[in-house]
């Protein structure tokens, strides 16, 4: 019986195996990617969010600057456009674009004013600027420019919506401004709604897109809401992307 | 894609380390064909050799802070990739299968054609042996382990360790003949 040397035959091995390779199925990588620790979820979502929501805020914006130039360049009659603010708000008469036209809201109740602590301190401000002997037009001081030069259509509009709370108005002191609030009333509104979200925090992505809408998106009804609460669910619960609105009614208040 | 081969494996070890998954995935890709054929030596057959395969990898991207840059890297992802075979290997400790001696010593044996003997041929003869022998077969010829650490490894003596290594070598010569049968009848006929 002749045996090869366990040397020889030892190398024999070693030397084959050396540098041998034998390709692994295709999918084993896919296999291994999925056991290995998933990544932290979410750095990646946030980060996507935050970049989404960025997106959102541009692009409300280049929509917003083009609606303002059509209505310039339009027709006086179209510069108006009075709406009913949400639904299960009474206070009443909105314009699109308030910012630009603080002029045209106006109140067709006065009690609005006075139920509303937010925003009596603002209607104290207001008091100083506007005498009050000018209450009986108060029209004419708040939207002079405007309605004699460019819009005359519009100052008809107005007028009669005015009529009612401008003579109720006379009586109260803190109620005598009750237009020239409302006329602000948007803007009361988002910075109250600027503290809220700052109080309680960015804690989701619900949070985050809130806020950055918020900032940008002046209007009642924002380009993206969404509920959020502290078990970090969010839910979009409006959506105002001008031909399309949605707004869950359950969730406005 | 040539991005692939402007990393070199000590690139990939630093994006392992830092938890790239890109590089993670090009370190595989680099590397585990190389590994499959160590760990087909250890199993039964190709797919234990896949499974101990993942293992070994998931391992290796979960230890790879700790490589301190002692040796090559790759000797370092072998040999988390050995142990884990071996682990395996304990793990599924089958009941001892001993292969019947006498089957060694059959045959007489005068010699192997060498040439014509490829890596999957001896890969076949390998896997076919015994758990134990296969084990220490591996353990101590190609990856150079000594017969106490075998012993120490396995939880075997080392006695144990030296008559399993020559009981598969015998078992493996007899197997190679047997593979080899008919060109060897030619030679000597």
């Amino acid at each position: 019986m002749q045996h090869i040397p366990d040397k020889e035959f030892d190398k024999l091995f070693k030397d084959k195996f050396a540098d041998a390779e034998i390709e692994p199925s295709a999918n084993l990588w896919a296999n291994i990617e999925q056991q290995l620790e998933p990544k932290r979820k979410r750095t990646i979502p946030i980060y996507w969010m935050a970049a989404a929501s960025v997106a959102i805020a541009i692009t409300a914006m280049l929509v917003f600057q083009k609606t303002e130039k059509i209505r310039l360049r339009g027709g006086e009659a179209t510069a108006v456009v009075v709406k009913p603010v949400v639904e299960q708000d009474p206070i009443a008469t909105d314009v699109t674009t308030s910012t630009t036209l603080p002029v045209v809201n106006q109140v067709s109740k006065e009690d609005n004013v006075a139920n509303s602590a937010v925003k009596a301190p603002v209607v104290k401000a207001q008091e100083n600027t506007i005498p009050e002997t000018n209450v009986k037009n108060i029209q004419e001081p708040v939207q002079p420019m405007y309605a004699n030069n460019r819009l005359p259509i519009k100052q008809q509009d107005v007028k009669p919506l005015d009529v009612a709370p401008i003579k109720d108005v006379v009586y109260g002191d803190n109620q005598i401004v009750t237009a020239v609030a409302d006329t602000e009333q948007t803007g009361v509104e988002t910075s109250a709604n600027e503290n809220v979200t700052e109080r309680k925090g960015i804690r989701n992505v619900g949070d985050l897109v809130n806020f950055v809408v918020e900032k940008v998106d002046k209007r009642d009804k924002k380009l993206v809401r969404f509920n959020t609460d502290d078990d970090d669910n969010s839910s979009i619960i409006g959506i105002n992307i001008g031909f399309l609105k949605l707004n869950s009614k359950k969730h406005n208040k | 894609m040539k991005v692939t081969r402007t990393y070199t494996i000590d690139d990939l070890m630093e994006g392992c380390k830092a938890g790239d998954r890109k590089m993670q995935e090009m370190l595989y890709k680099q590397t585990a064909s190389k590994m499959l054929a160590v760990c087909m030596r250890y199993a039964k057959d190709r797919m234990e050799a896949e499974d101990v395969l993942q293992m070994g990898y998931i391992k290796i991207f979960q230890k790879v802070k700790e490589y301190r840059g002692e040796g090559s890297f790759e000797g370092w992802i072998r040999r988390i990739m050995v142990n884990t075979a071996i682990e395996s290997y304990r793990k599924n400790l089958r009941s001892l299968s001993i292969v019947p001696i006498e089957d060694a010593y059959g045959q007489p044996s005068q010699g192997f054609d060498f040439s014509s003997l490829g890596m999957q041929d001896l890969l076949k003869v390998i896997q076919k042996l015994a758990d134990g022998y296969r084990m220490v077969f591996n353990m101590y010829i190609i990856e150079g382990y000594s017969h106490k650490e075998i012993a120490e490894t396995l939880g075997i003596s080392e006695g144990a360790s030296k008559s399993q290594l020559s009981r598969a070598r015998a078992i493996l010569q007899q197997e190679i003949i047997k593979m080899e049968g008919f060109g060897y009848a030619t030679h000597t006929g």
